[in-house]
């Protein structure tokens, strides 16, 4: 029997006074990996922020159920130790805030949520050497400044490296796949296929088909003018590779 | 004006107390007294650039009593910072009390003594040029205990390393006013690492007008940091002057936590070829503290290089200024220059004052300045927070963060690990609004 981590039900939203979001609805249950796909500005990055509680949108009306929890209720700090993460689309630098003690903090803090003990330094230091490895991050950048100098695909690496050590229930990446050349596309989705499991959810939204190669979806869902108005499954996302959007508006 | 009465009343005081026999230090002290009690005190004027920001009838009001002029007081109690490998002098309410000398490239001597060449009496005061030095001058008129140091290490491997403790301890109600005065002669090819520390004693009431002269010979190189440790109710007045001869290397490192009222005059002249000068400072003010820093380089020698970094963290009502002057004067072609002023503003009651301004006189050079003031980028703690901070956490990290950028720089770990705890970890967390 499934079991839903994510429920969306007849979602507004809005940035400043500007409706992006009008009555979206989607389901996604554990084990499951959901892709969305859409043309610039129908609303993707929207759903992303809204769900990680960024404080620049508004929702305005509808639901949304995290893991049987009311998520306009919660912080982003909360939701994020309750188990979701959003991969960003442009993730930020923080001047003067070293790599290793932002991710120790952050892990500690979920820990802390969860009720357990934070990692002592060396723990945490074997949990990050692998990961980071498997990500590409040499030992160096763990003592520079988070994303600071950061190539734009070292800093998508990063938002993985976050993701495999902070274990979400729910990963949300924003076209994490943009702007990465060939080497780093096959990193960062093997990142993301080796943590995807039955235990999780993924909802990758993303521009390209190129990226469903390697992480393969059970649901393709395409959002136009802030609504989901089809879905389907892996094939969808190669006839809109092979159509454009086009035909959907006529449809 | 009877603030300034009651206070050059209380100037007068001090000096008649000292020592008149004929010295050195009583000449200069007379000469500097007679020029104050002609032209008055340096108060806040109008169109006064210097001063601009900076009303000394702050300083000048407060409740001085002849009846308590500065004395020897023991400061064993304070804690402050204390290195094993470095040699010690203590300086307490302007006197020298005692000093521990672990290395012989280190010595020390007294104006009253009356043993100085020359030489010496020539190149006392001599990175004085009396333009906008009024407070250097109320110092000369009171200095009690004037101390010359020399280091000379330049045929030791081993960098010479000084630590100058600034004591000013008043167990009394009213104000008392301290004029210390060094000046540091450091020999050419000489590697020297000094931290100048001013402390003050538990909520003790004192004003510190102190003078710093330091003359960095050929081919030297100086590591110089300066702490303040004052306390809240305190004036620090400070006059540094560095002037740097042929291929000398300064790294200047200022941490100033905000007290009353402070400014730090800081002067760096280039007077011969191929220096190098990197002048960093980290300022923290809260509840109404004022604290101005008036940062300023002299070019006179070509092909030298400067660099200013400051950054200011200000927090409730208090009111920070970055001053000062990058001169390059005619003559002093290829110099290559920037300054900056960094600034986070936590609170709507702050206030920066951050004028970085340029003056240039010749052509073939390099320079650049710039100044920034702004609070915590919002999108910036929504990031950290999307990772499980809270918002406190978040804002901690960014506040220390911006104040790591000049802390790095410090390569010393004992003093990296001192500022570290109280400096960073008493950084405020900031309250946002969304």
């Amino acid at each position: 029997m499934s079991k839903t981590i994510l429920e969306i039900k007849n979602l507004h939203a809005s940035v400043e006074d500007t409706k992006i979001l009008k009555g979206l609805s989607l389901t996604i249950n554990i084990g499951e990996k959901h892709t969305i796909m859409g043309p610039n500005g129908s609303g993707k990055s929207t759903l992303a922020n809204v769900l990680a509680g960024n404080p620049s949108y508004t929702m305005n009306s509808g639901e949304i159920i995290f893991m049987g929890q009311n998520l306009n209720e919660m912080q982003p700090d909360i939701r994020a130790c309750a188990g979701l993460f959003l991969a960003f689309q442009y993730p930020v630098e923080l001047p003067g805030v070293r790599m290793w003690q932002f991710l120790k903090s952050s892990l500690d803090s979920k820990r802390e949520y969860n009720g357990e003990k934070p990692l002592s330094t060396r723990e945490f230091d074997n949990v990050l050497n692998e990961y980071a490895d498997k990500v590409g991050i040499s030992s160096d950048f763990i003592k520079r400044n988070v994303n600071e100098g950061f190539s734009g695909g070292e800093k998508k690496r990063n938002e993985i490296l976050q993701l495999s050590l902070l274990n979400p229930k729910l990963a949300i990446l924003d076209e994490t796949d943009s702007g990465l050349d060939i080497d780093a596309l096959k990193v960062v989705s093997k990142g993301i296929d080796s943590f995807s499991s039955d235990e999780n959810s993924v909802l990758l939204i993303t521009h390209y088909q190129r990226i469903l190669n390697y992480v393969i979806p059970d649901f393709v869902h395409v959002m136009m003018d802030g609504n989901i108005v089809t879905s389907g499954d892996k094939t969808l996302a190669l006839e809109l590779e092979e159509k454009g959007y086009d035909w959907l508006t006529t449809k | 004006m009877d603030s300034d009465k009651t206070f050059l009343n209380y100037v007068n005081t001090i000096y008649n107390s000292l020592n008149s026999e004929e010295s050195i230090a009583s000449n200069l002290r007379n000469s500097s007294m007679q020029s104050i009690n002609q032209k008055g005190l340096p108060t806040h004027r109008k169109g006064n650039e210097e001063w601009k920001y900076t009303n000394l009838n702050r300083m000048i009001e407060l409740n001085y009593s002849i009846d308590n002029i500065a004395n020897k007081i023991a400061y064993e109690s304070i804690n402050t910072l204390e290195i094993d490998t470095f040699s010690t002098l203590n300086i307490s309410n302007g006197e020298l009390i005692d000093s521990k000398i672990l290395d012989d490239n280190i010595k020390t001597r007294n104006l009253l003594s009356n043993t100085l060449t020359k030489e010496d009496i020539a190149m006392f005061n001599s990175t004085l040029d009396g333009e906008n030095e009024d407070m250097a001058e109320l110092n000369s008129a009171i200095c009690k205990d004037p101390i010359i140091i020399d280091i000379n290490n330049s045929n030791s491997e081993e960098k010479s390393k000084l630590m100058i403790n600034i004591f000013n301890i008043n167990n009394s109600d009213s104000y008392i006013l301290n004029s210390p005065k060094i000046f540091i002669n450091i020999a050419g090819k000489s590697n020297v690492e000094i931290i100048e520390n001013h402390i003050g004693g538990n909520n003790n009431l004192y004003t510190s007008n102190s003078v710093l002269e330091i003359l960095l010979n050929k081919k030297s190189k100086l590591v110089h940091y300066r702490l303040l440790e004052d306390t809240d109710e305190s004036i620090h007045i400070n006059t540094t002057r560095i002037k740097l001869m042929d291929e000398s290397n300064l790294q200047s490192n200022a941490f100033s936590k905000g007290t009353k009222l402070s400014r730090y005059d800081l002067k760096v002249i280039t007077s011969a070829e191929n220096s190098y000068s990197e002048l960093n400072g980290l300022y923290f003010t809260s509840k109404k503290q004022h604290l101005d820093n008036y940062i300023n380089i002299d070019h006179i020698a070509p092909h030298c290089t400067s660099r200013i970094n400051y950054k200011g963290i200000l927090n409730g009502e208090s009111h920070a200024i970055f001053g000062g002057t990058v001169l390059v004067r005619k003559g002093a072609i290829k110099t290559n220059s920037h300054q900056s002023d960094k600034n986070l503003v936590l609170s709507p009651k702050a206030e920066i004052d951050s004028k970085p301004s340029l003056y240039i006189f010749v052509d073939d050079i390099l320079a650049g300045h710039g100044a920034t003031a702004g609070n915590i980028d919002v999108n910036t703690v929504y990031y950290m927070r999307s990772r499980g901070l809270s918002l406190e956490q978040a804002s901690k990290m960014l506040i220390a963060g911006f104040a790591m950028e000049i802390i790095d720089k410090v390569e010393n770990n004992n003093l990296f690990d001192f500022l570290l705890e109280n400096y960073v970890k008493k950084l405020p967390s900031y309250k946002f609004d969304f």
